[in-house]
């Protein structure tokens, strides 16, 4: 009987060789001191090691909680990763003065900043779930998979910015430090994100997660108005949900004001006519900037959460 | 008490329980159900994903010992575990203390 049931628990168990013997061997210590109570206590060898396995409860539920809390830790780390491969990414991309390979006129040059702020966006909202999903007792279900998407685009960013760079460079003829250190800081931040993502998604998959996980933005607006932030705020949370477009174009405005400022500060200094002109200069960054970012959100917005594909 | 009831606190009863010192998934259930007076009758298999998990998250350590010939996995709370029980305990005395107030002015 607790021969069986083992079987059935190493058969249903989707993980990796090492974790599955250590628990069949805890299991089975388990059920034989568990079988050899209750054969004290009066019952038969066979009745005591069938009441052993019936109080420990069906093999598969135990299997998948195993699989969920594994898929959770994955998804966590996939998460983490991602997320420092996108501030990475990001850097690279858009601030670090020492990364000349992804400088240079457009479209090389605009190439780079899109995908710079494409990763930043993806690893914020893939770093908020992997936390609000582990202070919440575990990352599972529409959370596991949002964690997944945002990562794989955090990857995709770096991957053909690691394309375009050497492409770049190859085509320069000559291997500067300011080419090939941004390179392999890039490949060394991305080699951990895909293990992670890898694995988690291998965990994810055999749990059979939501394939349509819908939108959590308005939810994760919520958990930052009520932490840091008057509790009074919360309901303006609600606000991407009900109006998604009012919301993305609010933002991307915001987001074309905000370049057009740096642009200003960087070119005239701290003076506010001197950000005033620059702004006024700054038309058209900011309006390319705006919508750039609206366009983003009609690309990827589903995709990474920002918007329901459920009506 | 179902064990959907005690989901929740789980963690917090299986830190408590691995507290009075090192023990094996087994003496776990077994000290759950004493030191609850058998009201904690939960699927025993639910405790070792919670035992992994609390490991995992670096609460629990864990290693392999030998007894009467079988080898069988000892858990003892690590200074983090011991830290995040007085937690736990402290902030559950406070909720069952407010809980208490508003029954008892039923």
């Amino acid at each position: 009987m607790i021969d069986d049931y083992l079987a059935e628990l190493l058969a249903h168990l989707r993980l990796p060789d090492g974790k599955r013997r250590r628990i069949v061997a805890e299991v089975e210590d388990h059920l034989a001191c568990a079988a050899a109570d209750l054969h004290t206590e009066g019952l038969d060898p066979e009745q005591a090691e069938r009441e052993a396995v019936l109080r420990f409860g069906p093999s598969d539920a135990l299997a998948r909680t195993f699989l969920e809390h594994e898929a959770a830790r994955a998804g966590r780390r996939a998460g983490w990763a991602g997320a420092t491969l996108a501030f990475v990414t990001a850097v690279l991309m858009i601030g670090a003065p020492g990364s000349a390979v992804f400088r240079g006129d457009f479209p090389l040059g605009v190439l780079a900043f899109v995908l710079g702020q494409v990763a930043l966006i993806a690893g914020a909202l893939t770093l908020a779930r992997a936390w609000v999903g582990s202070t919440e007792g575990g990352l599972r279900g529409p959370r596991l998979t949002l964690v997944l998407r945002g990562t794989l685009v955090v990857l995709g960013c770096a991957l053909i910015g690691l394309l375009f760079g050497a492409a770049r460079s190859l085509a320069s003829g000559h291997w500067r430090a300011t080419h090939w250190l941004p390179l392999a800081a890039l490949m060394l931040a991305s080699a951990p994100t895909l293990e992670a993502h890898l694995r988690a998604r291998c965990h994810a998959q055999a749990l059979g997660v939501p394939a349509r996980p819908g939108a959590d933005l308005s939810e994760l607006l919520a958990l930052a108005l009520d932490r840091i932030a008057a509790p009074r705020a919360v309901a303006l949370a609600s606000f991407p949900r009900r109006h998604p477009w009012r919301f993305a174009a609010g933002v991307s405005i915001v987001a074309g004001v905000a370049l057009a400022v740096g642009h200003g500060l960087s070119e005239g200094g701290v003076p506010v006519h001197h950000v005033l002109r620059a702004l006024d200069a700054g038309a058209i960054i900011a309006c390319v900037e705006a919508l750039a970012a609206l366009l983003g959100f009609a690309v990827l917005g589903r995709y990474l959460g920002l918007r329901s594909d459920i009506r | 008490m179902a064990g959907e009831d005690i989901k929740g606190h789980l963690d917090a009863l299986l830190l408590a329980v691995v507290a009075d010192g090192p023990v094996h998934g087994y003496a776990v259930v077994e000290r759950l159900k004493a030191r609850s007076g058998g009201r904690f009758d939960l699927p025993e298999g639910t405790v070792y994903p919670a035992l992994h998990r609390l490991e995992g998250d670096g609460l629990l350590r864990s290693q392999w010992t030998v007894a009467n010939g079988r080898r069988r996995r000892q858990y003892e709370l690590t200074v983090r575990g011991r830290a995040e029980l007085g937690t736990r305990t402290e902030s559950w005395r406070r909720f069952a203390i407010a809980v208490e107030r508003v029954l008892g002015a039923a």
